[in-house]
């Protein structure tokens, strides 16, 4: 393998995502090439250094400060079909890009796609149902136990940054 | 302990104090992944608490076969991504590989002003906003998240392969752009 190839796996090498074969090429190589192995050491130092990032505490009010707005959300927002039409804002430059975009799905698809993508017509119920249901259906029992090997499904306190790549 | 799932089984029957004991759990992780991705402080606790909402309101549909953190951190890019596209409303999400926060530069030029006036994390968040969005998204999951590339290939509805991808170019641009820091005994290295 030449440097420009090795430079491609160095990321995966650094992560311990290879197979022994390559590691071992990576290895070999590394050893003789000071040009690869210097780039190792700048693109792990990088990945070091990523966590000089800040973070940020949260409100200390977090908690209260949700059920508030959970509990008003409730009074005024009944779920359903009617939510996302209390949004709408005469807007004719929308209606009309709508309008082209109704239009042309219609010509091109002839039927309506219940995977409408676009995010932005979309309510939030909505987006978050669609996303439940990629979801189910993206992972079977065979990527289910491929995560397994992450720890289980809580990841708890995983969060901020144990179970993954680091 | 009791996991995610069995607490969001909980919040589904009703049980709000279930509820709570997630957002103590994952609630600084979201706030922060928000602040990263949009690199705006003042409304990232707003975008988490919407977050939370969309989550708690949807919790009446939720099945437990899909891992919890992967729904919420699709939901957190969903509300980072709609907030950052209403910034930018006139780029499409495919060409808004630049200029996603505050910061107006695209090109993150390292002279020697800013080496000894700036701090390491400001420059890290300048290299990160020219990457592009997914492989920003990729490395902001993965690196800061800690999920794994499959949880990570859900969130960003792409294969495994993809977000290696996405990682390594991203993490090539990075070292790249931060080269002068990242030299060992070099004279700004560490
Ligand atoms: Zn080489």
């Amino acid at each position: 393998m030449d440097c420009k190839n090795i430079k491609e796996l160095l990321t995966q090498y650094s992560l311990g995502d290879l197979g022994s074969d390559e590691k071992t090429s990576i290895e070999s190589h590394i050893g003789t090439c000071s040009d690869c192995s210097s780039y190792l050491s700048e693109s792990e130092n990088l990945w070091n250094l990523l966590e000089a990032r800040d973070e940020i505490e949260p409100d200390p009010e977090f908690l209260s400060n949700f059920w508030d707005k959970a509990a008003v959300d409730e009074v005024k927002l009944k779920p359903g079909f009617l939510s996302w039409v209390r949004d709408i804002k005469p807007n004719w430059t929308l209606a009309g890009a709508m309008a082209s975009i109704f239009f042309v799905s219609v010509i091109t698809f002839g039927v309506f796609s219940p995977d409408m993508t676009n995010n932005l017509f979309m309510s939030d119920e909505q987006q978050d149902e669609l996303i439940l249901i990629e979801l189910d259906n993206a992972i079977s029992t065979e990527t289910a136990d491929v995560l397994a090997i992450y720890g289980a499904w809580d990841g708890g306190t995983d969060v901020n940054g144990n179970g993954g790549i680091n | 302990m009791e996991s995610d799932i069995e607490l969001m089984l909980r919040t589904k029957a009703g049980d709000d104090s279930a509820f709570s004991e997630l957002m103590n759990r994952h609630y600084k992780g979201v706030l922060n992944y928000i602040y990263r991705f949009t690199n705006l402080k003042e409304n990232s606790e707003d975008l988490a608490q919407e977050v939370f909402l969309r989550v708690y309101r949807s919790a009446s549909k939720y099945r437990p076969e899909a891992k919890f953190t992967t729904w919420l951190y699709k939901i957190a890019t969903n509300v980072s991504l709609t907030h950052v596209k209403k910034k930018n409303s006139n780029i499409s999400l495919d060409e808004m590989t630049e200029n996603t926060g505050e910061y107006e530069d695209s090109e993150v030029e390292i002279s020697d002003d800013i080496i000894y006036r700036k701090e390491m994390k400001d420059l890290i968040i300048k290299a990160m906003e020219t990457l592009p969005e997914r492989e920003k998204l990729a490395i902001m999951l993965c690196k800061y998240e800690g999920l794994s590339y499959e949880e990570t290939a859900d969130v960003l509805e792409c294969t495994v392969g993809a977000v290696k991808a996405y990682v390594h170019r991203g993490r090539m641009k990075l070292v790249n752009k931060l080269k002068p820091y990242l030299t060992e005994g070099g004279e700004y290295g560490l």
